[in-house]
C-alpha cells in the first residue's frame, strides 16, 4: 500500500501562466546585505556573493527564488540592499537568471520602495503617503506629492521590465511588511484627502495603478505577484479580516498570485518570527486566503520540514511553500526531499541568531556556516582529503561534533570522545530555556550524520594524556569547551544566599529557590534566558544588567519576546547596575554612571551569567608534541554555536 | 476446504478532503483502496488454502468501479471473484447489506468465512455478525489467528488485555484484525470478476437496499473534531492578543502553569486523588 | 434510489452544493445521483421545485406504543468480578434519555455471580429497573447465549431503546441481537439525543471522522446504539435512587452455542493501536532507555491504555515507529494523553492537540508541553509511573464509582 511519505504534493510541478515551477519550494525573498556599498548613491550592487547565494538555493532543488530589490536609488531601507533598476547590476542579474535557470530553478523578482522603514541611522529621506513616522522608528517622513509617486511608479515599471528582458521570470510587488505601498494600503499610515486616500478603494488605487503600469510593459502572460501582509499584529494595525480585503481587490486587479507575510516593523518579531512562534504558526492565515481568493498562494511561517509543507499542500491550505530560513540552513532541503533522505535535513531551529541577529549587516546561519560564504564553504565545495588520516576528536559538543562530521565526509577515520553520557556540550543546557527546545536540533542533526557515516563515540570517556597516547592518532583535535567563571566579589565568601553558575543551576534544579536574582553580566542568552527557566519554575525573580536591557546581545526579535515575558511574568528588572559586593544576605548593586548604590534583599539565590574560561589543558599538553594538534570550539576562546560551527567547519576542511 | 472471503472498497480516509469554500467533501482525486482489514482477510484464507487445500472465493458489494478491488484479491491469488452489484441494493444499511451477503454465500457455499473486523470509512464492524446470524453459523470477531485442525476451527480474539482461545466446528464465519499477517504481493492473472445482479439471488426484495434498512441518516454535519493540522487565531482580538494565542499554540494560556512538584511517591499520590486521572481508572 | 424528475427540475444545482459526501453531480443541467450516495435527502429538501425524492420503500409504520424505556446492557470485568466502568456510563446516559422521554431506565444484568458492588452502584447511578439472567452457562460472554437472552428479554419487556457498550465483546453481541430482533444500529455513537418524534438519535462520526452523522431508527424498535468506553460521563445522583431487581428466569441451551472457549492469558508486551485508544501513555527522550520504556507498557496494560512514542524515542530504538505520535507518525484524539519525559516540541504536539486531558511529567520546567497540558507535573517520569503502577492495580480493586470516575 501506498506511504504517506512520497510527497505527491510537495514534489510536483505547478503552473502559473507561461511559468511552470518544478515543485513546491520556493525560496522567500529576503534582505541579504550582500550588496556591495560604495558610499551614498554607489550603492546596491549585485555582487557576485548575492549571485551564488540564490545558485546555492537553485542547486539545492528549489523551485523558484525570490531576490528583493529596491526599485528607488533615492530612498532605501539600506546600502546593502540589491538596487533593481541599476544599471552595472546587469552582468550579474542576467548571470542569476541563467545560472539559477540551469537547475530548472525560476528567478523572481520582487520590487520594494523603502517607504517609511529603514536600517540606516539615520537615513537620508524616508517617504510616505501622508507625514507620520513609522511607530517604531525615530525618523519623520515626507508627504509623498504625486510626481514622487509618478516617478516611484516609473522605477518599478523600469525595473519589472528589465528584469524580465534579462530573464527572470516573475515579478513580485511588496505588500509587505516593510515596504511603501503597505503604507498606502493601510488605513493608519494613509490619511491623504486627494484620490489616493480616505477609503478602502482610494487607499488601494496607488498600487493598483503600479500594478497596472507593470502589467503594461510586462504583458499579459507574465506572472505578477504581491507579497502581501495580512495582518499587522499592532494596536494600530489591520488583521485578517482587512487582509483578506486587500486580497480580493488585488485579485480583480489582476494578480496572478499572493504570498502570505504578516508583521510591520512595529512587530518586527512577526516578520521574521523567531522561535517563540510555534512552527507553522501563519498557516491559518493562507488558509483564509484560500478561501477567499482562487489565485494561488504561497504559505509561510516557520515552515521547516517537508512532512508539514506536504500536509499543508495536501490540506489545500496553499499551493506553494515559501521558506527563507530553512533552506538558508540547508539549501538541499529539495533535494533531500526528492532522495527521501529526511533525517539528512538539518532543520531551522528560528534562532535568528545568525540570519537577522546581525540587524542588516549580512545574512549568516549557526548551523551552517556555508550561508555568505558559499563560494569557499557551499554545496559541492567539501574536497575528498588527500590522505586519509586518524582523527582523534575529544568533545562533542557541537565544535567537536562539527569537526567530527566534516572530517568523516572528506573521508577521515574519525573517532570522538565523549566524557558525559549525551553529546551536545553546552547546548543540552541551553535547550531547557523557554522556548529553546529546538536547539536540540543542532546536535541531534550531527549525532544522525556522524551515526550514518559510522563514526563512533565512545561516551562516559573522559581523554587523558595517556589515552591520546595509546590511540596514537594522526590528527588530535581539542574540543573540551570551557567552563564558567563567578567573577572574585566582595563579600562573596560570607554571602548568605546560595550563588552559582547558571550552568550548575540548569544542572541542579532543586539548588534553584524561591527568590533569584539573575546576574546578566554576559548579555546573551545565559542571563536573560536562565531568569526566563527561574520564572517557570514560579520563582520571584530578579533580572540585573549592567547595560541599558536584559539580553542586549540577543537578536531582538527574540530579545524582545524573552523581555515581555520576564516583565509579563513579575520578575523584577534593574538595568545599567553591576554587582559591587555582597554583604551576608544582601547583594549590593552600583549604578554604572553615577556609582550609587542599591541594596537587595530576601534573595536566597543568585546565578551569574558571566564570562567562562577554556578548558584546554589536553591542547597545551600536547602542541608542538604530535604532528597535528588543533583545538576548537569554546576551547579556543568561549563564544557561542555559530562562531564554533564556523570554526570547526573551516578546521575539519583544513585536516 | 472452501473459503469465502468478503472484502469492501473504499476511499482512503486519510486523503479524504473538505472543501474549503462549501465545506463539502471532495470525492474526486481521492483514491480507492481494499479495506485494510479486509487485505489481511484475504491473506488469511490463501494461507489456509495454501495449507489444507480447496478454494477461495473473493466476494465484494458495491459499485462497479468496486471490481477493480476484486481484480486486486484475484492477483493475490484468489480462485474466484464474485461482484453483487445492482442499483437495487444501493443505499443499503448493514443489515440490508448483510442480509444480501449471506444470501450470497448461501448461493456460493462454503466451509468458512473470512471478513475484516470493520472497513475504514463505516467502522461498524456490523456486517460480519449480521451475516453470520442470517447463515445460523457461530462468529468470532477481533480475531488474530485462524487455524484449522481435522476440520476443527481454532481462532484466537484479542479481547481487553487478553489473548482468548476458541474452537468450534465448521463452518463459521471470522472477524480479523488489521496487520495480523503480511499480504502476499498481487502477481498477473488472466481470471475475471464475475458480476451478480438481484436478479441471481432470491432476495426478498423488502429486505434490500434503502428500503430494508431499518437506519436512515437525517442530518450531516462537517466534524469539528477533525484534527487540524494548524490553529486558527481569532481575529477580533487585540494585536497583542493575536500574538500571544499564537505563541501559546492557540491555546488560552493559564495564568501561570500550576506546576506539580514533589516526590515520585507524593506526585503519584496526588495523581490517584486526581479526578482527570483516577476516573480513567478501569 | 434518488431520482430526479426531469420535468421539474431546473438546472439550478442546488442539490449538488447540498450534498456534503459529493455525490451528486450536474451533468448538463441534471442531477446525476453517484453510487455514494447516503439518502440523507439533503438534496430532496435543498430542491425548490421538488424535483428530487426518495423512491425506496419503506417498511409500513408501526404502532410503538408498547415500547418504553432505555435500557443499558451491563459488562463485566471477569478478573475482578467487577462492572466495567462503560456499563455505568451507559447507564447514566440511558437514564438522561429516558427522563428526556419520561419512560423508565433499566439495566441489564447477564452473569454468573452478580458482581461486587452492583447494587450500591446502580443505584448511585439511578436505574428502575435491573433485569438479571442469572445462569451457570453465562459465566463468560458467548455470542449464541448472550444473544439469545438479550432478544428474549427485548421480546418479553419491550424497551424503546437498548444501548451497548462498543467494547470488544459489545460489538459482537450488538449487531448478533438487531439481526436477530430484525432492527437497526448505530456503533460507536459520540452522542445519543431524543428527537420531536420521541426518535433515539445517534451521532457518529463518518469518513475518516470528516462528517459527523445524526442516524436514527424511525419504523423499527428497539432502537440499538453502541457507545465506546470513556466517551459518555457518569452523573451519580445526589442521593441514590430506589431500583428495581427482577431476576428473569430464562431456558438456556448449551447446545445452542457452538462456540467452546479454551482459555485466556493476558497479553505481554504487545503494542496497542495508538489510534484507536483512549488513553495513550506516551514516553520521549526523557524516558532514557528501552527498559524504562517499559514501565509504560506495564502501566498502559494495567489501564488498557496504549503506548505512544514521541519521534527522538523511536530514533533511540526504544518503540517501534508503528506508535509514533506526532508530525511524522500518528494523530491521535485521546480522551487522556500522559506525556511521559516528552519536552513538547510542535512537531510532536500537533500529534496530540486534539486530546481531551493532558498530563506530563518533565524534569524541564519549561518544557513546552506544560503550556498546553491540564496538569503540569516536575519529576522523573519513570519513577512516577513506577509507582503508578501498583497504585493503580489496587485501586481498580478497591473501588468503582465511589471516589473515581464521578464528575
Amino acid at each position: 500500500m501506498e506511504t504517506r511519505n512520497d510527497f505527491k504534493h510537495l514534489l510536483s510541478p505547478f503552473t502559473m501562466g507561461k511559468v511552470t515551477f518544478k515543485n513546491r519550494f520556493v525560496f522567500l525573498p529576503h534582505h541579504t546585505g550582500y550588496a556591495l556599498d560604495e558610499g551614498y548613491l554607489e550603492n546596491g550592487l549585485f555582487s557576485d556573493r548575492n549571485v551564488r547565494h540564490y545558485v546555492e538555493r537553485a542547486k539545492g532543488g528549489a523551485a523558484a527564488v525570490t531576490v528583493s530589490q529596491n526599485v528607488d536609488p533615492n530612498s532605501q531601507m539600506s546600502f546593502k540592499y540589491v538596487l533593481g533598476f541599476e544599471p552595472r547590476n546587469k552582468d550579474n542579474f542576467k548571470r542569476l537568471a541563467d545560472e539559477v535557470h540551469e537547475y530548472g530553478c525560476k528567478a523572481i523578482t520582487q520590487l520594494n520602495q523603502g517607504g517609511h522603514t529603514t536600517l540606516m541611522n539615520p537615513p537620508q529621506l524616508l517617504v510616505a503617503p501622508t507625514q507620520m513616522n513609522e511607530p517604531y522608528c525615530h525618523f519623520n517622513t515626507k508627504e509623498l506629492e504625486k510626481e514622487d509617486m509618478e516617478l516611484i511608479k516609473e522605477y518599478y515599471v523600469n525595473s519589472a521590465a528589465w528584469q524580465k528582458e534579462l530573464g527572470w521570470d516573475a515579478v513580485e510587488l511588496k505588500i509587505a511588511h516593510d515596504g511603501l505601498l503597505r503604507t498606502f494600503v493601510s488605513p493608519f499610515f494613509n490619511r491623504r484627502e486627494d484620490e489616493y486616500g480616505g477609503s478602502f478603494e482610494n487607499r488601494m488605487r496607488y498600487p493598483l495603478e503600479v500594478i497596472a503600469a507593470i502589467r503594461e510593459a510586462v504583458g499579459p502572460d507574465y506572472p505578477i505577484g504581491i507579497r502581501l501582509c495580512v495582518d499587522e499584529f499592532t494596536w494600530y494595525g489591520y488583521s485578517l479580516e482587512y487582509g483578506m480585503k486587500i486580497a480580493k481587490a488585488l485579485e480583480k486587479g489582476g494578480v496572478d498570485y499572493l504570498s502570505t507575510d504578516a508583521g510591520t516593523f512595529s512587530s518586527w518579531y512577526m516578520q521574521i518570527p523567531p522561535s517563540p512562534l510555534p512552527l507553522g504558526w501563519a498557516i491559518y492565515e493562507s488558509a483564509e486566503l484560500k478561501k477567499n481568493v482562487d489565485i494561488p498562494i504561497t504559505a509561510f511561517g516557520r515552515i521547516n520540514d517537508p512532512v508539514q509543507a506536504e500536509t499543508i499542500l495536501a490540506e489545500g491550505n496553499a499551493d506553494l511553500i515559501g521558506m527563507c530560513r530553512q533552506l538558508l540552513c540547508d539549501p538541499q532541503t529539495p533535494n533531500k526531499t526528492m532522495e527521501g533522505r529526511l533525517d539528512d535535513i538539518r532543520h531551522c531551529i528560528g534562532c535568528n541568531e545568525g540570519c537577522v541577529g546581525v540587524d542588516g549587516i549580512y545574512v549568516e546561519c549557526i548551523q551552517n556556516p556555508g550561508v555568505s560564504r558559499e563560494k569557499r564553504l557551499g554545496i559541492g565545495t567539501l574536497e575528498e582529503a588527500k590522505e586519509k588520516k586518524h582523527v582523534m576528536v575529544v568533545g562533542a559538543g557541537v565544535a567537536g561534533l562539527k569537526v567530527a562530521e566534516i572530517a568523516a565526509k572528506r573521508g577521515h577515520n574519525v573517532q570522538v570522545y565523549e566524557k558525559d553520557s549525551v553529546v551536545g556540550g553546552q547546548v543540552r543546557l541551553a535547550e531547557k530555556l523557554p522556548y529553546r527546545n529546538e536547539l536540540e536540533e543542532v546536535y541531534r542533526y550531527m549525532k544522525i550524520q556522524l551515526q550514518e557515516l559510522g563514526v563512533p563515540v565512545y561516551y562516559n570517556t573522559e581523554v587523558d594524556e595517556a589515552l591520546v597516547m595509546q590511540e596514537d592518532p594522526e590528527v588530535l583535535v581539542v574540543a573540551t569547551g570551557s567552563s564558567p567563571l563567578i567573577p572574585d566579589f566582595k563579600g562573596l565568601k560570607t554571602a548568605e544566599m546560595a550563588v552559582m553558575d547558571v550552568r550548575t543551576a540548569l544542572k541542579n534544579v532543586e539548588k534553584i529557590g524561591n527568590n533569584v536574582l539573575v546576574y546578566d553580566d554576559i548579555g546573551f542568552w545565559q542571563g536573560g534566558g536562565v531568569a526566563d527557566y527561574c520564572q517557570a519554575l514560579n520563582a520571584q525573580v530578579t533580572v540585573v544588567t549592567p547595560s541599558a536591557s536584559v539580553g542586549v546581545d540577543i537578536e531582538s526579535g527574540q530579545a524582545y519576546l524573552l523581555n515581555k515575558r520576564l516583565y509579563e511574568n513579575g520578575a523584577r528588572i534593574i538595568t545599567n547596575h553591576a554587582i559591587a559586593r555582597f554583604d551576608g544576605g544582601d547583594v549590593v548593586l552600583e549604578n554604572v554612571y553615577n556609582h550609587e548604590e542599591m541594596r537587595l534583599g530576601g534573595l536566597d539565590t543568585v546565578l551569574i551569567a558571566g564570562q567562562s574560561r577554556s578548558v584546554n589543558g589536553l591542547y597545551k599538553a600536547f602542541k608542538g608534541k604530535r604532528p597535528e594538534v588543533y583545538s576548537a570550539g569554546d576551547c579556543v576562546a568561549p563564544r557561542a554555536i555559530e562562531q564554533a560551527i564556523l570554526e570547526a567547519e573551516v578546521l575539519a576542511r583544513r585536516i | 476446504m472452501n473459503i469465502i472471503v468478503f472484502v469492501k472498497q473504499v476511499p482512503d480516509t486519510s486523503e479524504v478532503k473538505i472543501d474549503s469554500k462549501t465545506n463539502n467533501l471532495v470525492r474526486e482525486g481521492v483514491p480507492s483502496i481494499i479495506n485494510p482489514y479486509d487485505e489481511n482477510g484475504m491473506e488469511t484464507a490463501l494461507a489456509l488454502r495454501d495449507e489444507l487445500g480447496g478454494k477461495v472465493t473473493v466476494v465484494s458489494m458495491g459499485p462497479m468501479q468496486a471490481s477493480s478491488t476484486l481484480e486486486y484479491c484475484l492477483k493475490m491469488g484468489a480462485d474466484e471473484a464474485v461482484l453483487v452489484s445492482d442499483r437495487l441494493i444501493g443505499g443499503s444499511d448493514t443489515l440490508a447489506t448483510g442480509y444480501t451477503l449471506s444470501e450470497v454465500a448461501k448461493k456460493l457455499g462454503y466451509d468458512l468465512i473470512i471478513c475484516g473486523n470493520e472497513a475504514i470509512d463505516g467502522c461498524t464492524g456490523q456486517v460480519g455478525p449480521i451475516m453470520a446470524e442470517n447463515l445460523g453459523i457461530p462468529q468470532f470477531t477481533y480475531v488474530r489467528d485462524v487455524q484449522v485442525e481435522a476440520g476443527r476451527l481454532k481462532v484466537q480474539r484479542e479481547v481487553g488485555r487478553n489473548i482468548e482461545f476458541y474452537e468450534a466446528e465448521l463452518p463459521a464465519l471470522v472477524c480479523v484484525l488489521k496487520d495480523i499477517n503480511r499480504p502476499r504481493k498481487a502477481e498477473k492473472t488472466d481470471k475475471k470478476v464475475r458480476l451478480m445482479k438481484v436478479a441471481d439471488l432470491d432476495l426478498d426484495l423488502q429486505k434490500i437496499g434503502n428500503g430494508g434498512s431499518p437506519t436512515k441518516v437525517v442530518k450531516i454535519k462537517m466534524s469539528d473534531a477533525r484534527a487540524k493540522s494548524y490553529v486558527t487565531i481569532d481575529d477580533s482580538l487585540s494585536a497583542e492578543e493575536r500574538i500571544r494565542m499564537i505563541i501559546n499554540g492557540g491555546i488560552e494560556k493559564k495564568e501561570k502553569i500550576d506546576l506539580w512538584r514533589g516526590t515520585p511517591e507524593a506526585i503519584s499520590d496526588r495523581l490517584m486523588e486526581y479526578d482527570g486521572f483516577s476516573r480513567y481508572i478501569v | 434510489m434518488i431520482v430526479v424528475d426531469k420535468n421539474k427540475c431546473i438546472g439550478c444545482g442546488l442539490c449538488a452544493k447540498a450534498c456534503s459526501f459529493g455525490a451528486i453531480e450536474m451533468r448538463d443541467k441534471l442531477p446525476t445521483v453517484l453510487d455514494t450516495c447516503v439518502f440523507c435527502e439533503e438534496c430532496v429538501k435543498a430542491c425548490p421545485v421538488q424535483a428530487l425524492k426518495n423512491d425506496s420503500v419503506s417498511a409500513k409504520k408501526q404502532d410503538f406504543s408498547e415500547y418504553a424505556g432505555i435500557w443499558a446492557v451491563m459488562e463485566i470485568n471477569h478478573e475482578r468480578g467487577q462492572l466495567q466502568k462503560v456499563s455505568l456510563e451507559l447507564l447514566s446516559e440511558a437514564k438522561r434519555l429516558a427522563d428526556i422521554l419520561g419512560e423508565q431506565v433499566s439495566a441489564v444484568l447477564l452473569c454468573r455471580d452478580i458482581p461486587e458492588d452492583f447494587e450500591q452502584n446502580v443505584a448511585n447511578v439511578g436505574c428502575d429497573i435491573v433485569y438479571i439472567v442469572k445462569n451457570d452457562l453465562l459465566e463468560r460472554y458467548d455470542t449464541e447465549l448472550y444473544t439469545s437472552a438479550v432478544c428474549e428479554l427485548a421480546k418479553q419487556y419491550k424497551p424503546a431503546g437498548i444501548l451497548f457498550p462498543a467494547t470488544e465483546n459489545g460489538r459482537d453481541l450488538a449487531p448478533r441481537v438487531s439481526c436477530r430482533l430484525q432492527v437497526g444500529l448505530t456503533a460507536d455513537c459520540t452522542a445519543l439525543d431524543i428527537d420531536e418524534q420521541r426518535n433515539l438519535v445517534q451521532i457518529r462520526p463518518t469518513y475518516g471522522g470528516n462528517i459527523m452523522a445524526s442516524i436514527i431508527s424511525p419504523d423499527h424498535r428497539p432502537q440499538l446504539a453502541s457507545v465506546r468506553p470513556n466517551v459518555l460521563l457518569v452523573n451519580p445522583l445526589k442521593t441514590p435512587a430506589d431500583t428495581q431487581f427482577v431476576c428473569v428466569d430464562m431456558e438456556l441451551d448449551a447446545e445452542s452455542s457452538k462456540a467452546k472457549f479454551v482459555k485466556a492469558v493476558e497479553k505481554e508486551g504487545v503494542f496497542r493501536d495508538v489510534g484507536e485508544a483512549e488513553i495513550v501513555i506516551s514516553g520521549g527522550y526523557g524516558i532514557g532507555s528501552a527498559e524504562n520504556f517499559r514501565i509504560l507498557q506495564k502501566l498502559a496494560v494495567k489501564m488498557d491504555a496504549a503506548v505512544g512514542a514521541t519521534r527522538k524515542a523511536v530514533d533511540e530504538g526504544w518503540a517501534p515507529f508503528d506508535i509514533q505520535v506526532g508530525q511524522t507518525g500518528k494523530t491521535v484524539a485521546p480522551e487522556l494523553y500522559i506525556a511521559c519525559g516528552i519536552s513538547g516540541a510542535l512537531q510532536h504536539t500537533i500529534g496530540i492537540k486534539n486530546a481531551k486531558h493532558i498530563i506530563s511529567i518533565n524534569t524541564d520546567p519549561a518544557a513546552p508541553i506544560f503550556t498546553m497540558s491540564d496538569v503540569a507535573i516536575m519529576g522523573d517520569a519513570v519513577q512516577v509511573l513506577s509507582r503508578l503502577c501498583d497504585k493503580v492495580e489496587k485501586y481498580g480493586r478497591d473501588s468503582l464509582l465511589t471516589t473515581g470516575g464521578a464528575k
